[in-house]
């Protein structure tokens, strides 16, 4: 569940630390998506196998899309960030981050 | 990687999309059917797949055949010659198994399993009934893939470099844009956007509306009433298309194209590139919203893109490249061939699913956002009440609590809730919090529902459940959680769970555009039926074929060394070959085999005392011709 990976350390489902920059977070995804996504491993027809390679590859895309995104890894960062926002319109929950990241950049 | 292909084709390269591409003799021989029997030619049907009557009202005017609707407003295809009603998955699946038998034949090996390919933006009805008419053609559908995306495989598969690419694809009846990243055989899509309703049939109807109306000017005849003069001027009008691609003009001529009391009409016209373009130019324009809005989703900028890829057919109207040109600012790639790419790409993806092909991994995403409908009113009084619960508790604040009517019909004021919202990366599983808006409610029901609309109803119904016993409480304190996961297909299935009882619903989709599966499985049986009936007609067509080739090599022969064969074994020939031509004229399958069969016997005996006649001769008669 979505809610629940706000627990968890992003950063380490990427296995980075929390400096690392925007490209290395795409090198990391894409070789960890190469690794982990259902396709690769549908042909050996082990299902158990497979549906644990779609959680982990769901985890890893939940965290990138998250650290991807400079706005949301911000907050993220701070311990603002929850994913629900992310699923209401992008325009309506605006409102409130951005009078947050606004109130922080002033400080 | 050529050994592999073989392997790779064999699975699958099966694109709904290349209907024209990869049968190219059928559909060029359904066509001249169309102008002689059109109520019985069925064409486009992807367009219908998975619709309902309302979604395709403009379409369904504008072909030769009858678009009916059956008691659940879903579209049917009539068939007046055999008295049947068709769903477009069963008409589908016809194309489907043409395609792979006409695959197994050119690999010699049963093909069972497909890769098939659909335009991207595809709803989810419109992808399961495409993967049933996989099913009822008899093929297990390994994945559903998006024609774009597809198209990238294809073009992206052999290069190194990383490279953010934009698939503008124009097929004959939909329209797609998709943006991806591709970097060390990772095939990202960031975005996806289009149009269902776009497409070269609908250039071609602008020049069929401009023929009849210069004719109703003249005259005052309607062709358009006229399903055999319609079926024509169709056809002149793609082919006039099609000829403005590499002419600046072209003639259009049609004689007879009906009678008066006067005598025959006829049409002589000529159709410039300028005036073709005039006559499309709105169309020309609805391409160029699904672009930006497609880079607005991926977050860029059209000098981020490196390359602009052109895929389907439509994409080699002069007037559409130069619209892309114009928008992107950047010369398109046509070094891929437009009808051939997809098809292409599905390869690639089934070897990837094979493990044939390993250093390659497709992320794709869903075009639609996916969600509920919830009361609009409340909702919005919610939203103030989270934005104070958060005040006050931060980030451990309250779930956000969306409300949910009991009522069975959709409101025309319920909004829709995103649960997934569009252009996230498959496969994915997102869950979201619901309650109750009425005190002691214990019923709830939850539509389905797909789209970018604000409000409930306008956007596509995929289905409804319902989630009973929910123990009776003041409103707004049961907590429902509501999970959607869409498969890799693009394919979603939807659970509800009542967190006091654990009480859980999964979705049974009730009155969809798909079909049940008792429906798909008396499809099954039936296509198997047809395709018995089939492969007997074939294998009359095939023996009359071989049967005449006989005739004539035999005829062949018995000029070249009739001299050298006794009077007696060649008049037995030649009574045998007026044997078989009177069986080819009249006889059954077996028959003439049976006769083909005698007259090889004898054949062979003329051979042999033709090869003791002279060897040279023996050597000149070469390889023997019947087999």
């Amino acid at each position: 569940m979505a809610s629940n990976n706000s627990n968890d350390d992003l950063y380490a489902v990427l296995g980075l630390n929390k400096e690392c920059t925007s490209t290395e977070l795409r090198t990391a995804y894409k070789k960890l998506a190469l690794r982990w996504h259902p396709d690769r491993c549908s042909s050996m027809g082990n299902l158990e196998f497979v549906d644990e390679a779609k959680k982990k590859f769901q985890a890893i895309q939940e965290a990138y899309s998250v650290l991807s995104d400079s706005n949301k890894r911000f907050l993220y960062d701070v311990g603002a960030y929850n994913s629900d926002d992310d699923v209401e319109d992008q325009n309506g929950m605006g409102d409130f981050l951005n009078e947050m990241a606004a109130m922080m950049n002033q400080s | 990687m050529a050994s592999s292909a073989a392997q790779i084709h064999a699975l699958g390269g099966i694109g709904i999309a290349t209907y024209s591409s990869s049968s190219k003799s059928n559909l060029n021989s359904a066509k001249r059917q169309a102008v002689v029997n059109p109520e019985n030619t069925f064409s486009s049907v992807k367009r219908f797949i998975g619709s309902r009557m309302d979604e395709v009202a403009e379409e369904s005017k504008q072909v030769s055949y009858r678009v009916v609707k059956d008691e659940n407003e879903n579209v049917k295809l009539d068939c007046p010659a055999i008295g049947k009603q068709f769903a477009a998955e069963e008409i589908s699946a016809q194309v489907l198994r043409k395609l792979v038998d006409d695959a197994s034949s050119f690999l010699d090996e049963k093909v069972t399993r497909a890769v098939i390919t659909v335009p991207a933006y595809f709803n989810d009805s419109q992808r399961r009934a495409t993967k049933d008419a996989g099913r009822i053609a008899g093929l297990d559908v390994l994945r559903i893939i998006n024609e774009p995306t597809a198209a990238s495989l294809a073009y992206g598969f052999e290069r190194k470099s990383n490279e953010t690419i934009l698939v503008f694809d124009l097929g004959g009846g939909t329209f797609d844009v998709s943006v991806l990243e591709v970097s060390e055989g990772v095939f990202q899509v960031l975005s996806t956007c289009g149009d269902t309703h776009l497409g070269g049939d609908d250039f071609d109807k602008r020049v069929v509306d401009w023929l009849a109306s210069n004719f109703k000017k003249d005259e005052g005849i309607d062709l358009l009433k006229d399903k055999q003069a319609l079926q024509r001027l169709t056809e002149a009008a793609e082919k006039a298309k099609i000829e403005l691609s590499s002419l600046t003009q072209t003639n259009i001529s049609l004689p007879f194209i009906t009678a008066t009391a006067d005598g025959p009409k006829h049409i002589e016209t000529t159709l410039t590139r300028t005036k073709f373009r005039e006559l499309c130019s709105d169309l020309l324009d609805r391409c160029k919203t699904p672009v930006e809005n497609s880079l607005r989703d991926a977050r860029l900028k059209f000098k981020d893109i490196d390359e602009v890829i052109l895929v389907g057919g439509s994409t080699r109207i002069p007037a559409v490249q130069e619209v892309v040109r114009k928008l992107t600012g950047k010369e398109p790639n046509v070094t891929v061939n437009p009808d051939e790419v997809v098809a292409l790409g599905a390869a690639v993806q089934a070897g990837v699913l094979a493990g044939d092909v390993s250093h390659i991994v497709l992320l794709d995403v869903t075009p639609l956002s996916l969600g509920t409908n919830t009361v609009g009113d409340v909702r919005k009084r919610c939203r103030e009440c989270t934005t104070s619960t958060r005040n006050l508790r931060g980030s451990e604040r309250a779930e956000v609590l969306q409300v949910q009517r009991r009522n069975e019909t959709l409101r025309t004021d319920s909004v829709m809730s995103k649960i997934i919202p569009r252009n996230t990366t498959l496969p994915t599983s997102k869950s979201k919090v619901f309650t109750t808006v009425d005190d002691g409610q214990t019923r709830v029901r939850f539509h389905v529902l797909q789209g970018e609309r604000e409000f409930a109803r306008d956007n596509k119904c995929l289905g409804s459940f319902l989630l009973d016993g929910i123990p009776p409480a003041p409103r707004g304190v049961p907590k429902i959680d509501v999970k959607f996961d869409i498969d890799a297909n693009g394919i979603l299935s939807a659970t509800a769970t009542d967190r006091a009882t654990g009480n859980k619903q999964e979705i049974t989709i009730t009155g969809s555009t798909t079909l049940s599966k008792d429906e798909v499985e008396k499809m099954v049986k039936e296509a198997e039926r047809f395709a018995k009936d089939d492969k007997q007609k074939r294998e009359a067509i095939d023996t009359k074929n071989q049967a005449d080739s006989v005739v004539y090599q035999t005829e062949k022969q018995l000029k070249e060394f009739g001299e050298k064969i006794p009077g007696e074994v060649k008049e037995k020939i030649e009574s045998k070959l007026q044997e078989l031509e009177d069986k080819i004229g009249s006889g059954s399958t077996q028959e003439i085999k049976d006769s083909m069969a005698a007259l090889n016997q004898v054949m062979q005996i003329g051979q042999s005392m033709c090869n003791q006649a002279g060897p040279e001769a023996g050597a000149g008669a070469g390889p023997s011709p019947w087999r």
